[in-house]
């Protein structure tokens, strides 16, 4: 009311400003703007180059399913520095491990992208805990438990660089998991570097807190012993020595789809998690224990079509071959070509959109 | 220091100007043109580009020249006054009069490029599903329907033949993005729930950019598309190419 009173009303008026006044307007205006503009290029400057408040944190509990350990703060302690030996920082990452190559030069450029692009979900260690992940659903994975979902390799076996390939190049349908077909292949190389870096370091953490719980000293002989153990499970997935075989696929017909459906019910019992109609309402899903990140069991609802590790037959036969590695979902115990008649059936049961 | 406010004010209509002439000249203007309505939608953009230029020049080149006479005269005392009624009311119709024939000139390319009643009478090409943050696009296959076994899927690739209207059906499977073709002048946002039908012609083969241009997430920025326009023929190889990889049952 002041302030319309003071135009209305000549007799009201503020004196006009002097030219002091002015001057300290002027000055203010110039100072508020430097300042914004600053703080502006310093943030773009510390997000790219800087790894301020970006450090590698230890876990204090590790959860394997339903098992939960406490990680002692004091075994966090004699971990660390062997970690850190090994695997660098997030500056400066490293995989100096016996037996395994790694590009010091990739894994860099590989952390750039990933802090541009991947940690706000998946986490400065890789833990799937960044800070958008909480609003997903499912959740970003955790990457240190060396366990990846989708793989062409058998169940007991690791990834491979070209399955995590594959996941960044064609994401994850029916996740937040985008795809990444249209970006610089060489970034997309390096971050799986990367990727593989933080899973690696992740399991590597684990190994050593657990000796450490058991009772071991982290002396050079156990380090060495768990540094083959971990280079030999990712190698073994590495060199194709582990792949799910691939046989003559039996083509698809109404026989085929047919013999499925009847696995799909009998033997290969699929309906107890997926569902008589593969909605992934099974009955068996009540109180079932969660998956090796200590998320509950969705089973896939089969008729959505967007499969989160793909829905070409390869894709769904490597599914019913190894199952979903760290879920409940099995490999198959049946011959190849009842895999195929399945995998006929799933396929078909994919609905418009 | 009055008068330093002036030149302060002045800069406003100069350097807006300068930026226009600058950018228009150094390549930061729009990309070419590749569509068959692109150029009424741009002759759309320059009507209303140089009405506003006009009057943004005018309004704050007056107000710059206004405080720069008057600043500064000693002795001199300010006079009140509350306001003409004939400036106004000139003021208040040429608006209106421009808003007028703003709003006339545009029906007729708004009919055709937003109208279903104007739009080519052509079987869909393809869906087009935004989501956070990628674009799944579904073609129909041979049989002309979507959602049977036949479909082919893309992923952030959205492939259409050159010199063809391709009518696509835009939907979005969470949050509101925008589909964005810089070079063929289309934009529509994508809501979640609503199928909208969106045309255009490319007239040039190539691949150009698709974008988002609705902020739609923090992953917005990583929302990359690419529009390839090729001819009938290579379309159609694409097309069963990417079938094959697809229905590939060996790594
Ligand atoms: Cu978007």
């Amino acid at each position: 009311m002041r302030l319309i009173g003071s135009l209305h009303s000549p007799a009201d008026r503020p004196a006009p400003m002097t030219s002091g006044e002015h001057g300290f307007y002027a000055r203010t205006f110039f100072l508020v703007a430097a300042v914004v503009v600053g703080l502006g290029v310093l943030a773009v400057y510390v997000v790219d180059n800087s790894p301020i408040g970006m450090r590698y944190v230890l876990r204090t509990r590790i959860v394997r399913g339903k098992a939960v350990t406490e990680i002692p703060a004091d075994a966090r302690a004699k971990v660390e520095p062997i970690l850190t030996e090994r695997f660098g920082t997030p500056a400066a990452p490293k995989i100096d491990l016996e037996g395994w190559e790694s590009d010091g030069a990739r894994l860099l450029r590989g952390a750039a992208f990933y802090r541009r692009n991947c940690m706000h979900c998946h986490g400065v260690t890789g833990d799937g805990d960044g800070p958008t992940a909480r609003f997903l659903t499912p959740r970003p994975r955790d990457y240190r438990l060396g366990v990846f979902k989708f793989t062409s390799t058998v169940s007991s076996a690791k990834a491979t660089r070209e399955d995590l390939l594959h996941t960044v190049l064609e994401g994850m349908p029916g996740t937040m998991m985008p795809s990444f077909s249209l970006y610089d292949r060489e970034d997309v190389e390096a971050v799986v570097d990367y990727v593989i870096h933080l899973s690696m370091r992740g399991e590597f953490e684990e190994a050593l807190a657990m000796r450490l719980l058991d009772g071991d000293d982290l002396d050079e002989d156990v380090v060495e012993e768990e540094v083959e153990l971990l280079v030999e499970g990712w190698a073994d997935a590495a060199s194709s020595r582990q792949p799910v075989p691939v046989v003559q696929p039996v083509p698809s017909s109404a026989e085929a789809i047919a013999r499925g459906s009847e696995l799909f019910r009998g033997a290969g019992n699929c309906i107890s998690c997926h569902g008589p109609s593969g909605r992934g309402d099974g009955p068996s899903v009540q109180g079932m224990d969660p998956d090796v990140w200590g998320n509950p069991i969705r089973p896939a609802d089969l008729t959505r079509g967007d499969f989160r590790g793909g829905f070409r037959p390869i894709d769904v036969f490597r599914r019913i071959h190894a199952g979903v590695k760290g879920t409940p979902m099995p490999g198959g115990s049946m011959t190849e070509e009842q895999m195929w008649d399945l995998v006929h059936y799933i396929r078909s049961l994919r609905r418009g959109d | 220091m009055a008068r330093l406010w002036g030149l302060l004010f002045l800069t406003v209509p100069v350097a807006g100007t300068g930026a226009f002439v600058w950018a228009s000249r150094s390549g930061h203007w729009f990309p070419r043109n590749t569509s068959s309505f692109g150029a009424e939608i741009d002759g759309l953009f320059y009507v209303i580009l140089w009405i506003t230029a006009t009057a943004f020049v005018a309004t704050t080149g007056l107000l710059g020249w206004l405080l720069l006479r008057h600043a500064e005269r000693p002795g001199a005392r300010a006079r009140y006054t509350h306001g003409n009624l004939r400036v106004e009311g000139t003021l208040a119709a040429l608006t209106t009069g421009m808003l007028l024939y703003i709003a006339v000139t545009q029906f007729g390319t708004w009919k055709k490029v937003k109208f279903a009643s104007g739009f080519p009478d052509v079987p869909t090409l393809a869906h087009v599903t935004a989501g956070q943050f990628e674009w799944r696009i579904t073609y129909p296959g041979a049989d002309g329907e979507f959602g049977t076994p036949d479909d082919v899927h893309s992923l952030n690739d959205f492939h259409v033949p050159v010199d063809r209207d391709a009518v696509f059906v835009l939907q979005s499977r969470d949050v509101l993005h925008s589909f964005f073709l810089p070079h063929m002048r289309v934009k529509q946002d994508a809501v979640p729930g609503l199928r909208i039908p969106v045309w255009f012609r490319p007239l040039e083969e190539g691949t150009f950019d698709l974008v988002c241009a609705e902020l739609c997430g923090w992953g917005h920025f990583k929302m990359r598309g690419r529009l390839t326009v090729q001819s009938p023929e290579a379309f159609a190889a694409w097309l069963a190419q990417r079938k094959a990889e697809e229905e590939a049952a060996n790594p």
